[in-house]
């Protein structure tokens, strides 16, 4: 294995990953909506360039298995055998390996897989050349001898043709990591190499030399039954700057020829005729390391917070053409934040794009049917929350199709069409992204869950719980409603997690179901864990932060308003009733005599409700400090941050309020 | 790799790697004894990994001391020898291979 491959393992890495998942994409694009020329083409195109990839490196393991899977690919595409659904789920299970094969590669570049990541490979080889109807020749040969049996099969069937290649490799070749001997060697895979020359004369004498620059020429016979185009394929890495001809020897006078450097002329010309379009394109991405973008982050965050006490300092001067050029630099400074929060944000149609393969997995594994739906996938979520949420999600839905969707007959049974219906959804929805996950299957039954609750003690008898209390009993830990322990749910353990990996993000979740329609739950996140636009209050010497997105409308709690409201906790809100939570009484704050109250009006979700504060001291940027282990347990704060006169404020977490005011009128109700 | 020069014999002794990571330290050692040495073997007999900036260093020393009439000798190994009849240079070797 080249050397220099070491240290371009991590792109090596990424760009396959990439490739894998456009594979996998496309083949799920085709279960869907049948075959497809562009997708299949997809498919081929990833494992082509897998396969060339890792020829570069001379990582045969994955050449030789990709090899096979390509072939079956190209006769697909070429229309030489039919797709199905048989096919489809083994060139899924190929993925699948040359992912594991790749992740190999990861923990161990210069190894050899282990016997059962090989054994994998041959089983699904096997079946490849099933599909191919070359079984009788996987019984009888290794892999190796099979590709020579494969060359003569063909050579009875089809005469090959004779190709002259000649190639310059450029000068940096070896510079770039790249040694000339593993693009020759590649040939051997997709025909037979009968003769090269090695061009001596055109390396110079050793008192001349560079040795780190390539002066390698050769000339080469290549018997194959591929087109000019694939063998041309083989030099991909290093055709932009190397001098490559291939001549087709067996084509009828005149031969032909195809000149690499004749074709990138043709491609500039196409090229200038598009506007420059395809440029445009490669030019709009660059790969950037997640860490280099949280530490630009966490700088702008200390930014936000050092630039608020100049502010302060500023204010406290009273010099105004000094408060004026801070206000300009705390401007510029939001857009810089907004701009560099923009970099994280990543749409979660990724992400809900890898669940079809989950899905129609999951629905195989049960025999069920079902059908995935997507709506909102280029909203867009912090990447660390995506990241988090990805696993919680994968739970969500595999509960779905075991649990909530039904068995083809049984729908049947109930006029509901033989495939369920699993819906993905995402919106913004006041400051927070919602994302449901929403089947159409038998949905829960509210006096199974309580009858399960109270057996398990986790509610006690006499109990009188809501619907939506009996739904969150799932979410409890231990509490499982099948009756069989499957490895795809019933363990009672996964619900638990799901809601715990949600609080950690300052999400929430929430269920409805209906008997026989079916259940939706809805999860709110946050768009960001880093920097938020915040609204700082005073209650009593306590300053206190709510999310800017979270906030409706501040109106002054007049004496007449206090009045009207005598004892009760709520006030007429031009027509509806606004439920009040007085911080200072809640919290035993000491209010100022002086203080003037006001209300804060939040929403989350649906739900509204009124802060009453002291004091309104408006908007700013909030950069979110976590609470430490030490107040951990404090569950109505989501965080701190650093006000410019070096106090520190409490950041609401708006939706434990609410859940917690929800709960509060509840047991009012019950007394 | 070493390099030995005693009597105007040079011996470079590839040890296990003929590779682009040697072929610097390698034109860098041998170019001194050019003007002085007779006699050069370069000892491959070991070597496990070759590549072909290995394999054009050596075609350019060949072509060299070919010029100056200089002796030129390899010792080869079963990883050379494969590496050099894939290129089908197993005749350009031919006479040097001791």
């Amino acid at each position: 294995m080249n050397l220099d491959f070491l240290d371009m393992l991590d792109g090596y890495k990424a760009e396959n990953d990439e490739l894998l998942q456009k594979m996998e994409d496309a083949l799920m694009e085709i279960q869907e909506d049948g075959m497809d020329d562009e997708n299949i083409n997809a498919v081929f195109r990833a494992a082509h360039t897998i396969k060339g990839s890792s020829g570069m490196f001379g990582i045969d393991y994955i050449v030789d298995f990709t090899h096979i899977a390509e072939n079956l690919l190209d006769k697909i595409r070429n229309h030489k055998i039919e797709i199905n659904d048989d096919i489809i789920q083994l060139l899924l299970a190929c993925k699948d390996q040359m992912q594991t094969l790749i992740d190999f590669v990861m923990s161990d570049p210069e190894g050899e897989p282990n016997e059962e990541i090989q054994a994998d490979s041959q089983t699904l080889i096997y079946e490849l050349k099933e599909c191919l109807g070359e079984k009788e020749t996987v019984k009888k040969e290794s892999v190796q001898e099979e590709k020579k049996a494969e060359t003569s099969e063909i050579t009875s069937e089809n005469s090959l043709d004779k190709y002259q290649i000649n190639i310059k490799f450029s000068e940096d070749t070896f510079k770039h990591g790249f040694d000339t001997y593993t693009f020759i060697h590649y040939l051997q895979e997709i025909g037979e190499i009968k003769e090269i020359t090695t061009d001596t004369q055109a390396i110079p004498l050793f008192d001349a030399i560079e040795p780190l620059q390539c002066y390698m020429s050769y000339q080469i016979e290549l018997h194959s039954s591929q087109t000019i185009k694939v063998i041309e394929d083989a030099f991909d890495f290093v055709k932009e700057k190397s001098e490559i001809s291939i001549i087709n020897l067996s084509a009828p006078t005149p031969p032909i020829v195809e000149k690499i450097e004749e074709k990138k002329d043709e491609i500039k010309k196409v090229k200038k005729t598009t506007k420059g379009h395809t440029a445009v394109k490669q030019t709009n991405f660059i790969r950037i390391e997640a860490n280099k973008i949280d530490t630009l982050i966490n700088l702008i965050g200390e930014m936000v917070i050092a630039n608020a006490a100049v502010m302060q300092k500023a204010t406290d001067s009273k010099i105004s053409d000094l408060v004026e050029s801070v206000s300009t630099v705390t401007r510029m400074l939001e857009e810089v934040r907004e701009n560099a929060m923009q970099i994280r944000m990543v749409p979660i149609g990724d992400t809900f794009n890898k669940f079809k393969r989950i899905v129609h997995d999951t629905a195989n594994k049960v025999g069920k049917k079902v059908d995935l739906v997507i709506n909102g996938g280029d909203t867009e979520l912090d990447k660390t929350v995506i990241e988090k949420i990805a696993d919680p999600l994968v739970h969500l839905i595999r509960n779905s199709v075991d649990h909530g969707i039904e068995a083809p007959e049984l729908r049947e049974e109930s006029n509901k069409p033989q495939t369920g219906v699993l819906q993905l959804n995402a919106y913004h929805d006041a400051g927070a992204i919602a994302i449901e996950i929403v089947d159409d299957g038998k949905g829960l039954d509210a006096n199974l869950l309580l009858a399960k609750g109270i057996e398990k003690g986790l509610v006690n008898e006499g109990d009188e719980l809501t619907q939506k209390e009996i739904f969150n009993l799932i979410l409890q830990p231990g509490f499982s409603m099948a009756k069989e322990v499957t490895d795809i749910s019933g363990r009672g353990v996964g619900m638990d997690v799901v809601q715990r990996n949600i609080s950690d993000l300052h999400g929430t979740i929430e269920i409805d179901s209906q008997k026989s329609k079916g259940t939706k739950i809805t999860i709110r996140l946050p768009l960001t864990l880093a920097i938020i636009d915040g609204f700082l209050t005073k209650v009593g010497d306590t300053n206190m932060i709510i999310p800017l997105d979270m906030l409706v409308e501040c109106i002054e709690l007049s004496k007449n308003t206090k009045s009207q409201m005598k004892r009760n906790s709520y006030i007429n809100l031009r027509g509806s009733v606004l439920p009040l939570l007085n911080i200072s009484e809640y919290f035993k704050i000491p209010q100022s005599p002086l203080a003037r109250s006001n209300v804060i009006v939040i929403q989350y979700g649906e739900q509204k409700m009124g802060i009453i504060v002291d004091e309104l001291l408006g908007e700013l940027q909030t950069v979110i400090k976590p609470m430490g282990q030490l107040f951990k347990k404090l569950k109505y704060f989501s965080g701190s941050t650093i006000l410019g006169s070096g106090e520190v404020a409490l950041i609401m977490d708006i939706p434990v309020m609410i859940g917690m005011m929800e709960s509060k009128q509840q047991e009012q109700i019950a007394q | 790799m070493k390099a030995f020069s005693d009597d105007g014999m040079c011996f470079v002794d590839m040890e296990q790697s003929f590779t682009i990571n040697e072929v610097e330290t390698f034109k860098k050692e041998i170019t001194p004894l050019l003007a002085t040495d007779k006699e050069f073997l370069i000892h491959c007999i070991d070597v496990i990994e070759i590549d072909s900036a290995g394999l054009q260093v050596l075609i350019s020393l060949k072509k060299y001391l070919q010029k100056e009439n200089i002796t030129f000798e390899i010792t080869a190994g079963i990883k050379f020898k494969e590496f050099i009849s894939f290129f089908m240079l197993d005749k350009y070797f031919e006479e040097d291979i001791v």
